[in-house]
């Protein structure tokens, strides 16, 4: 046991010792928004801003600029552009107010990227704070990772669709990725159309009675659904399957439809048990008043009236 | 007004010595006044498809023909004896059962299975009084307490199901519970009492028992039937103090 002890308080120790490293190291934090990049955002580039913030505070310097890279940790060695420089050292995020923004065309001019058109396969680039001296001499460099992923998840399979009362719900399978949809599955979302009006179910996470709801009961309305990767790039659509939205009754409904007696409500029987019940709570009501007035001062005398001779009850 | 005073003290006696007795001797050992909290999970399946003859009844449609799984908790006043407990309390618990909504296909009515969700949450509140022979365990060293429980039931419900407004009422009836009771503090005196010196617990038990509910608004015409379908088997802790 006392060994044990002993292996314990080392741990402990070791962790408390590396706790300050750990929480004093510099470090680059951009958007989570920003860290993926999907084919949409990619192809708008020029308007897709990039918002980021940092902690350098355990090493110190005259000023901070912000560079972009093909390879992580800006060095002159890759393809590097300096994309702000002349920051106060106080300022720990970017944009701040009265900055100008840095966009994604911005980053990948900078890393020296020259894309046509966003297809092809995934690829990283990477922004970097770099912490520089009076003399212009780098201290420290932090460096942060932007994916661009221009590929596309598989579609998914298996769809059957299940009925609601104004609502499907539709189970799926995940797609198997190809080389033409490399991407995994991350998120799903089901479609129902019927009469040229399309009604979309909340994007999820689950493949099974994924709800799309708002629909009209004896409708048949097509459904397929669709798959998002990491970054929000959408599948092609799966298969389309059918369904009704049906009147559907619950547990009383159905009771009732099948002449259930019950409606509701308080209960039906006569007053006795209502009147038995109020009779034992008044019973535990004064067997609770009993044993405070014994608590009090060994008397079970109440409201002035005098009680019956108390038994003798000890109590542990 | 005296007549009614000596009726009221005498009926106050009587109530008091019933329940010494049932208690045990006051002269062989005196009575110890405490309580004791139970705790239970509990096996439940109503029979609300005995309203219907032939054919599968809505219960079993929507449920299953299983059963369903609750927890109850009680508190009860006691007063221990040279034979054994008597007490008088009141409970409250929780039973869930959720299924699939139906829904009647447009080709010849058949019931199928649809995707919405419905639910029966009872709530089961007891006034009730037990009593639990420990003579045994608590002077002869037997951990085992046979008990009976007598109790006054008022079923809460709710029926809820997806885009459906909920549905609530209440029943009453009445239940008989047998069980055991293995009291743990004789299996290992010391510690037990040094739970009871720390913390004022004097006895720990496990609980095993079987009920019979009758929940139908004591038979009202117009209620329907929450009784336990079979005997109900729970499990379960206790501690008195």
């Amino acid at each position: 046991m006392p060994v044990r002890h002993l292996r314990l308080r080392s741990l402990l120790a070791t962790a408390l010792a590396a706790l300050p490293l750990t929480a004093g190291a510099n470090s680059l934090t951009l958007d989570d928004d920003d860290q993926t990049i999907s084919i949409d955002e990619c192809e708008n580039r020029g308007s897709q801003s990039i918002d980021m913030s940092w902690d350098l505070s355990s090493s110190s310097g005259s000023s901070i600029e912000i560079l972009s890279s093909n390879a992580s940790g800006c060095s002159s060695d890759d393809t590097t552009a300096v994309l702000v420089s002349d920051l106060s050292t106080s300022q720990a995020s970017y944009p701040a107010s009265g900055d100008s923004t840095i966009t994604l065309s911005d980053v990948l001019t900078a890393a020296g990227k020259t894309i046509d058109s966003c297809s092809g396969s995934d690829f990283y680039v990477y922004v970097c704070v770099r912490l520089l001296d009076s003399s212009g001499t780098t201290v420290t460099t932090s460096t942060a990772s932007i994916r661009f992923q221009l590929t596309r998840p598989p579609p998914p399979t298996g769809l059957s669709v299940g009925v609601g009362e104004n609502a499907l719900y539709v189970t799926f399978t995940t797609g198997t990725t190809t080389t033409a949809a490399p991407a995994a599955s991350k998120t799903y979302r089901a479609f129902a159309s019927a009469g040229g009006s399309t009604f979309q179910s909340g994007e999820t996470t689950s493949k099974s009675d994924v709800r799309i709801s708002g629909l009209e009961n004896g409708t048949t309305y097509d459904v397929w659904v669709v798959a998002y990767s990491e970054a929000g790039n959408a599948s092609q659509t799966s298969e389309k399957s059918a369904g009704t939205p049906q009147q559907v009754y619950d547990f009383f409904e159905l009771y009732k439809q099948q002449g259930g007696v019950e409606s509701g409500g308080c209960s039906h029987g006569d007053a006795s048990s209502l009147t038995a019940l109020l009779a034992t709570a008044w019973v535990m009501r004064r067997i609770g008043a009993r044993r405070r007035g014994r608590r009090a001062g060994g008397s079970a005398r109440t409201n002035g009236r005098n009680a019956t001779t108390a038994p003798v009850i000890s109590r542990e | 007004m005296l007549e009614t005073t000596k009726i009221g003290r005498r009926a106050r006696a009587l109530a008091i010595a019933a329940t010494l007795a049932l208690a045990g001797s006051v002269r062989a050992g005196g009575v110890e006044l405490g309580g004791e909290l139970s705790f239970r999970v509990q096996s439940y399946r109503p029979r609300v498809d005995s309203e219907f003859s032939g054919g599968t009844g809505p219960y079993t449609l929507v449920f299953g023909s299983g059963k369903a799984l609750g927890v109850r908790a009680d508190y009860a006043a006691t007063l221990s004896g040279l034979f054994g407990t008597a007490g008088l309390g009141a409970g409250i618990g929780y039973i869930g059962m959720e299924g699939k909504g139906l829904y009647q296909e447009a080709s010849g009515g058949e019931w199928k299975i649809s995707g919405d969700t419905t639910a029966l949450r009872l709530f089961p509140a007891s006034l009730f009084v037990l009593y639990r022979m420990d003579g045994l365990a608590t002077r002869a060293g037997i951990p085992v307490a046979p008990y009976a429980r007598v109790s006054l039931e008022r079923y809460l419900w709710i029926v809820s199901g997806t885009n459906h407004a909920s549905k609530t009422g209440a029943t009453n009836g009445y239940g008989l519970t047998l069980g055991v009771a293995l009291l743990l503090d004789v299996l290992d005196p010391d510690l037990a009492r040094q739970l009871s010196e720390e913390t004022g617990v004097r006895h720990t038990c496990l609980t095993v028992d079987v009920s019979k509910a009758r929940v139908n608004d004591f038979g009202s015409s117009r209620s329907w039937d929450l009784s336990t379908a079979e005997w109900a088997v729970s499990a379960g802790l206790t501690v008195t103090f």
